[in-house]
């Protein structure tokens, strides 16, 4: 499940009667639950993330907060690289990288390319805001989920 | 194509034979006059249509362009060239497709250009595009597989077209370049050019596109020596129409079956016995390094198998394979 299909899940759940709702997709399961006491005032109606029960997939893991408090550095989202693959900041090797340290960029624009066997993915920032930090080097291996880029929204 | 002129074309071609003027008017509900104006459209756009009075009208030959009229009759697939663009000119298919799947064009959708203005490999290295001659073609896949999977795919093409070259020109000896690099006599014939968009977990769309020199003859002077042609390898011309068509048909099938597999291991004896690099000695430029060794063979995933000095066999996933000039002797013929 991605972070737009909860989303969509919490507005359903939002809009509904229910006080609880808890899905279970393969490996993954995810409780929604309405809290309809005293933090009424402070969450008029929001549904509350529980935590997942079992290991869920790495993208639910991101878009479940584990604690909202410590704010300074959990600010910074994390871009993850899809496949594993060869690291690419610039779309051919004479050109300017897609950004660097310090850009602003908006939510859709591409940071880099991961390549395999030839096949170019262009990754796109989840969010606007600012690179914080490049973490890979131009040309470096990435595995699977491995973080590239520091944004902060 | 006006759709009245693209369905009399189609009548004509499916029957071969003469169609009387007023079949023609009963089927589609037009006038004679009407039929007569869409053929002599047809026929200044290149389709030798006879009319004989008394008989009817008669398809003598199609052009082999690879416009949807004559495409789309040859196709056996369920959504492969179903949904079909044609363009005369543009910058680059892939450019068209990427732009039309995120508008959510649906799978298998295809974008055709006669000729490319920015025709473009990876890295955007340019890929002469020239009009009249060769195929350029870009499809839109939305693969339902973990996303660490679809680097699958450009091998899955790269059999494909393989199998349509070599199916419908009899006597061309084509080889797979690992990992989707077509190759003649040592030339390349077809290059392909798969990008993907994706979040973490879930990947919007691969366009899957190809450049194949067809009719191309010669090859600008530039190029003799890293490319080449259907027409300079066989000396006969190809219906581009045809070839497309049978790229697709073999494409949809094997894509289909990938999608129910794990991995790549029901195509591997075919990567392997067209293999280009096969069993020979190879250096491998990856971005700051590069790797030398035999090959060995294909992982499941596709890696090339690369074994080094020390003996370990080093799965690769990147980088430009060539082979050690030592080995040119024994290529293949």
């Amino acid at each position: 499940m991605n972070l737009k299909e909860i989303q969509q899940l919490i507005e359903i759940v939002n809009v509904s009667s229910l006080d609880e709702v808890i899905i279970k997709d393969g490996q993954s399961e995810i409780t929604l639950r309405r809290n309809n006491s005293k933090a009424q005032a402070v969450l008029p109606t929001a549904p509350v993330f529980a935590q997942p029960v079992q290991a869920p997939q790495p993208a639910v893991r991101q878009a479940v907060p584990e604690q909202p408090a410590p704010a300074a550095a959990t600010d910074l989202i994390e871009i993850h690289s899809p496949i594993v693959g060869t690291f690419y900041r610039s779309p051919s090797p004479d050109s300017l990288p897609f950004v660097n340290e310090g850009d602003k960029v908006k939510a859709g624009d591409v940071l880099c390319i991961i390549e395999a066997m030839k096949l170019m993915n262009e990754i796109e920032s989840e969010v606007s805001g600012t690179i914080v930090e490049v973490l890979v080097e131009n040309g470096q291996p990435v595995e699977y989920n491995q973080a590239l880029y520091r944004v902060k929204p | 194509m006006n759709p009245l002129a693209a369905t009399i074309l189609q009548r004509l071609a499916a029957d071969g034979g003469f169609v009387s003027g007023g079949q023609l008017c009963g089927e589609l509900r037009i006038s004679r006059s009407a039929v007569w104006k869409h053929v002599a459209a047809l026929r200044k756009s290149g389709y030798a249509i006879e009319a004989v009075s008394g008989r009817g009208y008669r398809l003598e030959r199609l052009t082999g362009d690879p416009v949807q009229e004559e495409v789309v009759p040859l196709l056996d697939t369920a959504s492969f060239g179903r949904n079909f663009i044609y363009l005369a000119s543009t910058d680059s298919t892939n450019l068209r497709a990427r732009a039309l799947a995120r508008d959510g064009a649906p799978e298998g959708a295809v974008v055709v250009a006669d000729s490319q203005t920015g025709g473009r490999g990876r890295m955007r290295r340019a890929w002469v595009s020239p009009a009249g001659v060769n195929l350029y073609c870009s499809i839109v896949l939305r693969p339902p597989v973990p996303s660490v999977r679809v680097p699958e795919i450009p091998l899955v093409a790269a059999a494909a077209i393989h199998g349509a070259i070599s199916e419908e020109c009899v006597g061309l000896s084509a080889f797979i370049k690992w990992p989707n690099d077509i190759i003649v006599a040592g030339r390349k014939l077809c290059g392909i050019l798969c990008e993907m968009e994706s979040e973490p977990d879930c990947t919007h769309f691969v366009v899957v596109g190809f450049g194949l020199n067809v009719n191309l003859d010669p090859v600008p002077e530039e190029l003799q020596s890293i490319a080449t042609s259907i027409a300079i390898e066989t000396g006969a011309r190809v219906s581009r129409a045809r070839l497309l068509a049978a790229v697709l048909n073999r494409f949809e099938r094997l894509y289909f079956e990938w999608l129910g597999r794990d991995d790549l291991s029901f195509i591997l004896p075919c990567l392997e016995a067209y293999a280009w690099l096969k069993g020979h000695e190879l250096k491998i430029e990856q971005f700051n390094r590069v790797l030398t060794g035999t090959e060995v063979g294909l992982s499941p995933q596709g890696h090339l198998l690369l074994r080094t000095a020390d003996g370990a066999i080093l799965p690769v996933s990147s980088g430009e394979a060539h082979l050690l000039p030592v080995n040119h002797e024994t290529r293949p013929a």
